[in-house]
């Protein structure tokens, strides 16, 4: 798998500038990648173009070399991760981690099953029945992360998806977060304004800058920080 | 209602009398057992559900419109809906029944329920719009992320977590259509007879206990729904 951005740009309406001009990078499968930069740069906005919540007025994204620009957002293999965790009030929580697969048409029996699974591995099973809007804010982001994961993306994005946690909780998720890749091997594109979750979590990072190229470092395994 | 509910099974109840002479359920059950009482409540009942559908799906797509445009112009929007209500009834029924003569649909039932939707229509609108701009337009957008189509975004997420605003649009708009008289009256020309008018038929020359009783079974359906929006837009969902 490939996913490719290849000279990317987007200005929003009311804006007097380029937000994204000529960004293009190539996404390695299995790593974690994580998108820095300050903010108003335009992170969450690539993010939305590689969903395909927001049209780019140039460039492509491309997977496996095929362009996605017609695509929709609900035929893309990618699930967004938020900021805030976004779940579905009116469903219990091993419903809101089974939608991805209802939506694919998955029996209630088998997507509830594997659901059940999920939510073992994101250490919430005793939650299940649980109405979402009952959980704290480390509870329903392990929701929303095991909901994404359960759709079985290509690539996760996410949207500084711990950033509406406290420090605790945000260490905590980037914990499970760093687990769950090493037993899945998902693709993932972080965006992050927090150079040490960055630090911590990617395998490789972008850096973006107003109206400038992205910056590419891969990172040693030295100066990760260990998970701990 | 409770002195309702009394005077419906009471026989000559009348003033300085505190309570009825005697008890029967004798008015109650011929109000209900007229041929006459029942097809209106039933062609009443089958016009303020249709004006409510009706009203909920033009509602819609105009009250999630209006949601993304500003507070400012979105009010003054439903404000403009709401102007025909300032008009007198019979004004606005008579207004209304020209144009369903020229139409070809005076004394219909369609006739009646598009001349409902004036006052029906901004009510639903103004639920609609308020309970739109409430909420958070994103999680449509996390829907589709998670593989949902237009279709099942509509129907898995975004129908049910309208649903209270829904269940208090379409109660509001049942009771506006179901109260209607002037309205009925004179778009209907007196071949589509619904509850209401039997009821103001029967103010003036009918017995105290069957008006008694006819008002009870106009406020049943109205009270069900209003009671049952009442819980559902408390649910947190």
């Amino acid at each position: 798998m490939t996913l490719r951005l290849d000279r990317i740009r987007h200005q929003f309406a009311d804006a007097d500038h380029l937000l994204l001009d000529d960004i293009s990078f190539i996404l390695e499968q299995g790593e974690i990648t994580c998108v820095v930069g300050p903010s108003g740069v335009g992170k969450s906005t690539l993010l939305h173009i590689i969903a395909g919540l927001v049209l780019p007025d140039g460039g492509s994204v491309m997977l496996d070399d095929i362009a996605l620009d017609k695509v929709p957002t609900h035929r893309r293999p990618f699930t967004l991760l938020m900021q805030q965790p976004q779940l579905f009030a009116h469903l219990d929580v091993v419903d809101n981690v089974a939608f991805g697969l209802r939506v694919r048409g998955v029996g209630r029996k088998d997507r509830r099953e594997s659901a059940r699974a999920w939510l073992e591995l994101v250490g919430i099973a005793h939650l299940e029945k649980r109405a979402v809007v009952n959980l704290s804010g480390g509870e329903q982001q392990r929701v929303a992360l095991a909901r994404a994961l359960a759709a079985e993306p290509r690539v996760l994005l996410a949207d500084e998806p711990f950033a509406s946690v406290d420090a605790s909780a945000r260490h905590e998720l980037q914990t499970l977060l760093l687990e769950l890749h090493s037993t899945l091997g998902t693709t993932i594109l972080l965006v992050t304004h927090d150079d040490t979750e960055a630090r911590r979590l990617a395998h490789r990072m972008l850096e973006m800058h107003t109206g400038g190229p992205v910056e590419s470092t891969l990172l040693s395994r030295q100066s990760r920080t260990a998970p701990v | 209602m409770l002195v309702l509910g009394v005077q419906a099974v009471s026989v000559r109840w009348f003033f300085p009398e505190v309570i009825p002479h005697s008890l029967t359920l004798q008015p109650l059950r011929s109000t209900v057992t007229d041929p006459n009482v029942a097809s209106s409540f039933v062609t009443g009942l089958c016009l303020s559900l249709a004006v409510t559908s009706v009203a909920i799906v033009l509602a819609w797509p105009a009250a999630r419109t209006l949601a993304g445009v500003g507070r400012g112009l979105g009010a003054a929007v439903v404000g403009v809906l709401f102007l025909p209500s300032l008009l007198p009834a019979v004004g606005l029924a008579m207004g209304v029944d020209v144009m369903l003569i020229r139409l070809g649909l005076a004394g219909t039932f369609v006739g009646v329920l598009l001349a409902h939707l004036v006052p029906t229509l901004p009510y639903v609108v103004a639920v609609l719009t308020a309970a739109f701009a409430r909420r958070d337009q994103r999680i449509e957008a996390q829907a589709a992320t998670l593989g949902a189509g237009p279709l099942q975004r509509l129907r898995l997420v975004t129908v049910p977590s309208m649903r209270g605003a829904l269940m208090v649009g379409a109660a509001l708009g049942f009771v506006v259509s179901w109260s209607q008289y002037t309205m009925t009256l004179l778009a209907g020309s007196g071949r589509v007879v619904t509850l209401t008018m039997v009821l103001f038929a029967a103010l003036s020359g009918g017995s105290p206990s069957t008006v008694a009783v006819l008002s009870l079974l106009v406020a049943l359906p109205a009270g069900a729904l209003l009671a049952a929006a009442g819980r559902m837009s408390g649910d947190p969902s």
